[in-house]
């Protein structure tokens, strides 16, 4: 049952914003917890070169729920 | 499980193949992560000699093109041949483990995806730029020593085999760039579980790439300085060609890399 329960969690919703934080990272990190610390945070990581940002984005949305 | 199993021999077996193919993928992220760990670290003045050593040895890419299009000049399927040469430089990069940007740079990111954190972040920078830095650098220094190296009609040959980078439109050099760095990104995904076949999985990928026409930034800098020197390409063409590859690449890497350690982070929280 609880196998059955963790494969579910991978969601549409997460898929389309791994692939939105793939194109601009700010907007998965919005699609994941709004306009939050993290959402700021993002912002500045990806003005650093994109890269911070998107490992960021890619951390919140497979940690958060 | 298998549920009938003659003797305790066949028992065990199957158990073992049950454990691999549940193990293997992640051995091999774990193996990919700590391969990436060790490149965070490596001394930047290494990373600067591996990364150009690197761009140098792309510049043997173009060479062979070139001899190849000289010999399929005329017949129907000259791009396939000339695309044989497009690996070698590859090839020479993987085999003496020097640095490309999209290939090595691309597994350091994993293991900063599990523990992102502003130090780790300054590690991945640096690496990311040393290694994109150091490699522009060696293509340049390769595609401007063409014309002295090579004897006039070879170096008219390379030209023509490597002028059709000039064909495409900004936009279009940013989309096709995109399954550059995807395919090359897998490359450093797969060599891990490869052994032995090496050098024929860089050949089948980076073939792939070349034959498919989707531009790589480092080949493709020694591309663009070559047309330059030989006055085929305006500054306005190399950038033309340069920024929207190098975005396209990054984001074909990118997405590669956001779906692996998305499954895998997600994998850890839940277990």
């Amino acid at each position: 049952m609880r196998r059955v329960m963790s494969q579910s969690t991978v969601t549409f919703g997460d898929i389309f914003r791994v692939i939105f934080s793939v194109i601009l990272p700010p907007v998965g990190v919005f699609l994941q917890v709004g306009f939050g610390l993290h959402f700021w945070l993002n912002i500045l990581l990806t003005l650093l070169g994109y890269i911070p940002g998107l490992v960021h984005a890619i951390w919140i949305i497979a940690t958060r729920r | 499980m298998i549920a009938i199993s003659t003797s305790d021999r066949d028992d065990k077996k199957a158990e073992q193949l049950v454990e691999r193919e549940d193990v293997a993928p992640k051995t091999l992220y774990a193996a990919i992560s700590e391969m990436g760990e060790e490149e965070l670290h490596r001394p930047v003045s290494a990373l600067w000699f591996f990364a150009i050593t690197a761009g140098l040895a792309m510049g043997t890419s173009p060479m062979l093109m070139g001899a190849l299009y000289h010999a399929g000049d005329g017949t129907s399927a000259s791009h396939l041949i000339t695309a044989l040469g497009y690996p070698v430089g590859s090839i020479l990069i993987a085999i003496a483990r020097l640095q490309l940007f999209t290939e090595n740079t691309l597994t350091a990111v994993l293991p900063v995806t599990r523990n992102p954190g502003l130090s780790s972040f300054k590690l991945l920078l640096r690496l990311w730029g040393v290694v994109l830095l150091g490699n522009m650098v060696g293509a340049i220094i390769v595609g401007l020593a063409y014309p002295a190296i090579l004897p006039g009609d070879a170096m008219g040959s390379v030209i023509s085999a490597v002028s059709k980078i000039g064909e495409r439109g900004p936009l279009e050099n940013l989309v096709s760039a995109i399954p550059a760095g995807f395919l090359i990104g897998l490359l450093a995904w797969s060599l891990p579980s490869v052994g032995q076949q090496r050098i024929l999985t860089v050949f089948i990928v980076t073939y792939l790439v070349g034959a498919g026409g989707f531009p790589h930034i480092i080949a493709g800098t020694v591309e663009t300085t070559v047309l330059l020197v030989s006055g085929n390409f305006a500054l306005a063409d190399a950038l033309g060609f340069i920024l929207p590859v190098l975005i396209g690449n990054t984001l074909g890497g990118a997405a590669l890399f956001a779906g692996l350690a998305y499954g895998q982070v997600r994998e850890e929280v839940e277990h």
